[in-house]
């Protein structure tokens, strides 16, 4: 894909123009993603859907594929956890397990159990569990 | 070769090679003896001979030093994987000590189990020097996630409430019965505070902790220690660890079932999933 960059001083807001032969999954995922400013794309069938970071409470892998869950409900997404982990604010969003990254804004509750465990709740009552080899990342974001 | 696998055979060959060594240290009391003392390993010398019974100590004191060698490994990671792999490392442990003492130094099969429990006790200790760690951690993170601090450690605050329900039932109750029960025949005393007051009043109030609360340790262990004084009183000044056994596992027990019920409630409680 190329892409032009055209500074203009009499432009009071930037803008974005796609131009493409044919509209793809691709090109509703760029523009989704031009919409939706910092976020990220969400799938549900076809119909792609703009998901506000702050309104992503983790994403995770399941069945092969990557999802995102909001208070909304729960969407597909085309991109692999590390490449989130590297899209995402590092200090909000963390990975606490193999397979999950979670928003640390929507923490609602942390739990240990006698055996180590780390029993993590998100809002909405979201439960996961926080691998212990990932502590250290989650002291990492929070600055500890 | 992964770093891991690597870190498991440094540590078991280090650990063994120091085992061995403390082993070769130690020759002259083992197979020699001195003065009038006949050397700790007699009894194997006689049964397979000098060479055989140098093998067999070196090969059991290697195996040992191997096993504390490796003895932080088991407790990495989480959950139910470092109850079983732990539990595995000290029956292994317990084993290895087990037939040191017995085989090569003679110690009597009564003395074992004060040995074995000794090792527990040092598993505990590591166990719980690990959790007070996992503990100070989640504290921190929650202080720097703004949220509540949480449970007390191993929840003693949560199971001071109960508190007097234990002197009653373990000390109060069974000093008054004592004081009631007839000399010669002491019904009370043999048979309603074992069979009775301590199983019932020992398992529900620990069973109501454990559904509000979950698994509090600290509360049977708390029972042990009010009833094993009051017991010398209440008995004469005799020790039955029948009932001291019955004052620890009956709280034990109902701790655990109100846990488990507690659990079972929470996941039965329905989870937003998501879906739409």
């Amino acid at each position: 894909m190329r892409v032009e960059v055209h500074i203009d001083p009499d432009c009071r807001e930037p803008r974005v123009t796609i131009t493409a032969p044919i509209l793809t999954d691709e090109i509703r995922d760029l523009a989704a993603r031009l919409e939706g400013g910092g976020g990220l794309t969400g799938w549900r069938g076809e119909t792609a859907v703009p998901l506000r970071e702050e309104a992503i409470l983790r994403c995770f892998a399941q069945d092969k594929g990557v999802k995102a869950q909001t208070a909304e409900g729960v969407y597909d997404l085309r991109e692999r956890l590390y490449e989130l982990e590297a899209r995402l604010d590092r200090h909000t969003f963390v990975r606490i397990s193999h397979s999950e990254i979670v928003n640390l804004r929507k923490v609602t509750a942390l739990d240990l159990s006698l055996t180590g465990t780390i029993k993590m709740t998100l809002a909405e009552g979201v439960v996961c569990y926080v691998s212990r080899r990932y502590v250290k990342k989650i002291k990492e974001a929070l600055e500890l | 070769m992964s770093a891991g696998q690597k870190s498991w055979i440094v540590r078991i060959l280090a650990g063994g090679l120091a085992g061995a060594g403390l082993a070769g240290a130690g020759y002259r009391p083992l197979f020699i003896g001195g003065f009038s003392a006949p050397p700790l390993c007699g009894a194997l010398i006689q049964s397979c001979g000098i060479l055989g019974a140098v093998a067999v100590t070196l090969a059991l004191f290697f195996a040992f030093g191997a096993a504390v060698g490796v003895a932080t490994l088991p407790f990495e990671g989480e959950g139910r994987s470092v109850l079983l792999r732990s539990g595995l490392h000290f029956l292994v442990t317990a084993g290895l000590l087990g037939a040191i003492l017995r085989v090569c130094l003679g110690v009597a099969w009564r003395y074992l189990p004060g040995w074995l429990a000794l090792l527990g006790a040092i598993y505990l200790v590591v166990w719980l020097g690990r959790w007070v760690g996992w503990y100070a951690e989640v504290r921190q993170l929650r202080s720097a996630l703004g949220l509540e601090a949480g449970p007390s450690p191993l929840r003693w605050r949560e199971s001071l409430p109960y508190l007097p329900v234990l002197l009653l039932v373990n000390a109060v109750l069974p000093a008054v019965l004592a004081l009631l029960d007839a000399p010669d025949v002491p019904v009370l005393r043999a048979l309603l505070i074992p069979c009775l007051l301590l199983p019932l009043g020992g398992f529900f109030p620990a069973l109501s902790l454990g559904k509000r609360q979950g698994v509090c340790l600290l509360y049977p262990a708390a029972s042990l220690l009010i009833f094993l004084p009051a017991s010398l009183w209440v008995y004469g000044g005799q020790r039955i660890p029948l009932f001291w056994g019955i004052a620890l596992a009956c709280p034990l027990a109902g701790n655990l079932v109100g846990a488990a019920w507690r659990r079972r409630k929470e996941r039965r409680r329905p989870q937003w999933n998501g879906c739409c």
